[in-house]
């Protein structure tokens, strides 16, 4: 649909005065994320390599002060976590762009939630010689203040380049374990109730040799254990030998365009703490390059359904069933590309119901010069492009979107938007390699106000942003965010909206799998229904908040009902202001 | 600056000597009726007048003159510009390029282009493109015009780019510019250059700031194709009043798809069978929720438009909402193939664009289009592949 192309032609022939000859071709399909591996030719005429890479460029730094009317207060850098892409060393291999996330998680049971940071790691020759480097466990010390305990918890192994995590009790022995994803593996930490971790990936049965990215627990079998899906992106090996360019012809890192996507995985937890493939029996073997995943109930048959994202190709949504019977339906339900059919570059992705109708809504970020995608949930039997309607269309087309949640973080009861901005190349002469994060507060369903300008001085100079996890870290009521960067320190930003009436809820199955993953729980708020949903996976390879905070119009107690993944819906009531509710499966009123 | 001014200086002595030396009257006759007239992409010269030329150089050339290579090129211009050009590339081989004056080369790379022969025109362009002289601005100006339409796209991104700085109040060079990148879809950049068009064109500029709005729609600049809307409504109303589709894009790309439909209504009137105002009407429809509108509406636009995968997308969604599940799945098979058969045109493009050498891309891309009927498209992509082994580019000087 390139209108205007007849009037450029007209340019070309002006030029020409009477030229001659057809008409130049239109390219036919938009332009592919990423960089392209241009072919060496024998004539030298590419200009030169720049050397000096982003981040050794002198770049705005300084943060403007903090107002009383920001969202979040100034960002707090946890001593020592900085992932590390190994840029430094002038590869420029695609494993350098995909960055890391986080994972907020109460690992020591203490009620307040620790911080997990996978760290990447470092290339260097002979080759492509590439490494781990240590991950970092921070303990809540309240206050927003932590202490390193990677040593003492036995998780800083640096045999792997790591890029995700995700949280999930997979031995339902109460304490949450913790899955680590990265380059030619994966790390399974079983949480040893004393405040240690034991590395069981190979004894359970995990091998995941491939490039492994997002990762989402879920009880899809409805069996009583968590199931573990496992993204993979690319089919990729290092070529110190490889050269790509990017569209001014610059040596850039290679984009995923060049190389074939890898499938994804699906482990079936057994129940005595081993799991097994049935990837290719449940369908979801399909060749992608995979990132974000998220499992909900979209169609509200009681079976979680998945919902991946992919760089550059078509989405998957996989309707689930008993037994692992996935069904393919992304293109009928027109969630596999953008709303007119063009597959986009997707990394961050989270789900949440946006326009308060009740039913889980798809968000994800795309590449630069795309849209990002908010996708409406029709009830359950497909999805419409909102984009456009809710007005958050071209708001982020000068940005690559990485990490993003929708949250309510203003407790007005709807769910706003942080996006995390970062190019993956380095000398882009169109995006800027760093770039500003952004924040949109939701207009009541209908539309989002970009508010980036009073998210607060995390706001106010561009990073190159990854992961986002979000959660409630000083138990305020108020969700405070973390924002992992590409060789820079990470951030945790503290919401400082204040949160008045508030509860927060923390369920406990006991007829599926203890964490209840995919839970629907409702509240009713004056006239209004909030309905949010356990999806502990979320924000680019990263794990959030499991638990549910609800605002309050008063000050009274308050109700809410909870539809469990076993099938059961019980409400529990007379729940107490500002403080966190145990719900277990069994305790409340069934209807 | 110094360096640059010695060398203009050096080379406009060298072309007053040539000149002033070259007194044969044949061949300056010849040189007044062929090359001033072939100074840009005009009109080919009356046949007439080539009848002439070719009789005094061949009277030029029996007299055994000092410039007997330039007569030989003005006189393979004469055959190009009476088509009765056939070897001329073999005829070429036994000129001595170097001899002949820039402009006379720029006038053969003209008539060459003009007479279809496309290797030709680029060589003698490429000869003409290393010399740094008087006439460099007509050099770069063909050059542009004879790559653009042989598809070396990075070479007419460098010849415009210094075109530009030679005359920096001219648009024509940023509009070449802005019609490579936007056959790329690279709409930012479509954007940045139109905006240097914008500021070279004298007048109200009317059209053009009317097509800039909609390079700013496609490159999601919402809010600012929003302000030029307003300001070309205050100024010239009857104009805006005369875009309706424009207006429905803009109202729909901002979230107010009831809105625009009135404005469809009106694009449509105008033209029943507008594609893209029926893909947008369709689009409209479904998102609210009338789907059987939805379907008419697409299914017009898949007529219209077989190859346009983006239509097919949609109707398919349409189908699956309305319940016709195996016409959706159909549309969606459409969808694929189409899609694929684009996204190689695309991928093959790309390597042909950044690799003139690439031979292979280029062979395919003419078999590609000459399946689906595209024949001006294949035959853009046989020029091309015409080029090969001609030599460096003029980018890489």
């Amino acid at each position: 649909m390139n209108r205007f192309w007849p009037v450029m032609v007209a340019i070309a022939q002006c030029l020409a005065m009477n030229g001659c000859g057809p008409a130049p071709v239109p390219v036919p399909a938009p332009p592919p994320t990423g960089v392209s591996r241009a072919i060496e030719p024998a004539l030298p005429k590419y200009p030169p390599e720049i050397t000096e890479l982003p981040h050794r460029k002198p770049r705005l730094t300084t943060m403007r002060a903090p107002t009383a009317g920001d969202w979040f207060g100034s960002p707090i850098a946890p001593a020592g976590v900085v992932y590390r892409d190994g840029n430094e060393q002038g590869f420029y291999t695609i494993l350098e762009s995909v960055g890391g996330g986080s994972a907020l998680f109460d690992y020591d049971l203490d009620g307040d939630l620790d911080l997990f940071f996978p760290q990447g790691g470092t290339l260097s020759k002979p080759g492509v010689t590439i490494r781990g480097l240590p991950s970092k466990l921070l303990r809540n010390d309240g206050n927003y203040a932590f202490t390193d305990v990677t040593e003492m918890a036995g998780v800083g192994a640096a045999d792997l380049y790591t890029h995700g995590c995700s949280v999930g009790d997979y031995d339902g022995d109460g304490f949450p374990d913790l899955f680590v994803t990265g380059y030619g593996g994966a790390h399974l930490f079983r949480n040893s109730q004393d405040g240690t971790f034991a590395d069981v990936t190979a004894e359970c049965g995990l091998a995941c040799p491939m490039w492994n990215a997002g990762s989402v627990w879920a009880d899809f079998d409805r069996d009583g254990t968590l199931d573990l899906f496992v993204t993979t992106y690319l089919d990729w090996k290092p070529d110190p030998a490889e050269i790509c360019r990017n569209d001014a012809l610059i040596r850039d890192d290679c984009g995923p365009n060049v190389y074939p996507g890898a499938r994804d995985q699906m482990w079936r937890g057994r129940g005595d703490g081993t799991f097994e493939d049935v990837s290719k029996r449940c369908g979801v073997d399909i060749p992608g390059r995979g990132f974000g995943a998220a499992a909900v109930d979209l169609n509200a048959d009681g079976w979680l359904d998945l919902y991946v994202v992919n760089d550059i190709q078509e989405n998957f949504l996989f309707l689930g069933a008993a037994d692992f019977q996935f069904t393919s339906v992304a293109h009928a339900w027109g969630v596999a590309a953008s709303p007119t059919g063009n597959p986009q570059g997707s990394m961050g992705l989270d789900v949440g119901d946006f326009d308060g109708d009740g039913w889980p809504d798809l968000w994800y970020t795309n590449f630069t010069e795309e849209d990002n995608s908010l996708y409406r949930n029709v009830q359950g039997s497909s999805f419409v492009d909102a984009t456009i309607r809710t007005q958050i269309a071209g708001k982020s087309w000068k940005w690559v979107g990485f990490g993003t949640v929708l949250e309510d973080f203003n407790h007005d009861g709807w769910l706003d938007i942080v996006i995390a901005n970062g190019h993956v190349q380095y000398h882009s002469v169109k995006s800027l390699y760093f770039q500003p994060a952004q924040l949109f507060e939701n207009q009541k369903g209908t539309q989002f106000r970009e508010v980036t300008a009073t998210g607060g001085p995390y706001f106010s100079v561009p990073h190159a942003g990854r992961g986002v996890a979000s959660g409630d870290i000083n138990d305020d009521g108020a969700v405070d965010l973390v924002i992992s960067h590409q060789n820079d320190p990470a951030a945790v930003l503290p919401n400082q909206i204040p949160a008045e009436h508030w509860l927060r809820v923390q369920l406990v199955a006991t007829k599926s799998a203890r964490e209840a993953i995919g839970a629907r729980v409702v509240m009713q708020a004056g006239d209004r229904k909030l309905v949010r949903w356990i999806r502990r996976a979320g924000g680019y390879l990263s794990a959030c908040d499991p638990r549910i905070v609800f605002p309050l119009t008063d000050d009274k107690p308050a109700s809410v009902t909870v539809h469990w993944p076993s099938g059961a819906t019980e409400t529990f009531t007379q729940l107490e202001q500002r403080t966190t509710h145990v719900l277990r499966e069994g305790a409340g009123k069934t209807d | 600056m110094a360096v640059a001014g010695m060398i203009v200086l050096v080379a406009v002595s060298f072309v007053g000597y040539r000149y002033a030396t070259d007194v044969e009257p044949q061949l300056v006759e010849a040189r007044r009726l062929l090359v001033s007239r072939t100074a840009e992409f005009e009109s080919p010269v009356p046949s007439r007048l080539v009848q002439r030329a070719e009789e005094s150089l061949r009277t030029y050339l029996k007299r055994s003159g000092r410039s007997q290579n330039s007569a030989k090129l003005l006189l393979l211009i004469c055959r190009w510009q009476s088509g009765t050009a056939q070897g001329a590339s073999q005829e070429l081989d036994q000129i001595n390029l170097t001899e002949c004056l820039t402009t006379e080369l720029v006038s053969a790379a003209i008539a060459a282009f003009q007479a279809s022969d496309f290797p030709t025109a680029d060589r003698l362009i490429t000869v003409a493109l290393e010399r740094q002289d008087t006439d460099r601005e007509r050099t770069l100006r063909a050059a542009a015009v004879i790559r653009f339409d042989i598809g070396r796209r990075e070479d007419v991104l460098a010849h415009c780019r210094e075109l530009a700085a030679l005359a920096p109040t001219d648009p024509r060079p940023w509009m070449l510019i802005t019609s490579v990148f936007e056959g790329r879809g690279d709409w930012s950049s479509v954007v940045e250059n139109y905006r240097q068009v914008l500021t070279r064109t004298a007048g109200e500029k009317l059209e053009e700031r009317s097509i800039m709005i909609g390079f700013l729609l496609q490159s999601g600049n919402i809010e600012e194709a929003r302000r030029e809307f307003d300001a070309l409504n205050k100024q010239a109303p009857e104009v805006a009043k005369a875009l309706p589709l424009l207006h429905a894009r803009l109202l729909f790309q901002e979230g107010r798809a009831a809105q625009a439909l009135p404005y469809l209504s009106q694009a449509l009137r105008d033209k029943p069978d507008d594609h893209e105002a029926l893909f947008l009407k369709g689009r409209i429809q479904l998102e609210r929720g009338e789907f059987a509108a939805a379907i008419k509406s697409l299914e017009r636009v898949v007529e219209l438009e077989p190859l346009n995968h983006e239509s097919r997308y949609v109707l398919s969604q349409a189908y699956h909402r309305a319940g016709r599940k195996a016409d959706g799945e159909k549309m969606l098979a459409a969808y694929h193939n189409i899609e694929v058969f684009k996204r190689r045109l695309y991928d093959l493009e790309t390597m042909a664009n950044s690799n003139p050498q690439d031979r292979q891309s280029r062979v395919e891309l003419v078999k590609m289009f000459e399946e689906i009927g595209g024949q001006a498209k294949a035959e853009y992509w046989r020029r091309s592949l015409g080029q090969q082994g001609t030599g460096t580019t003029g980018a890489q000087r």
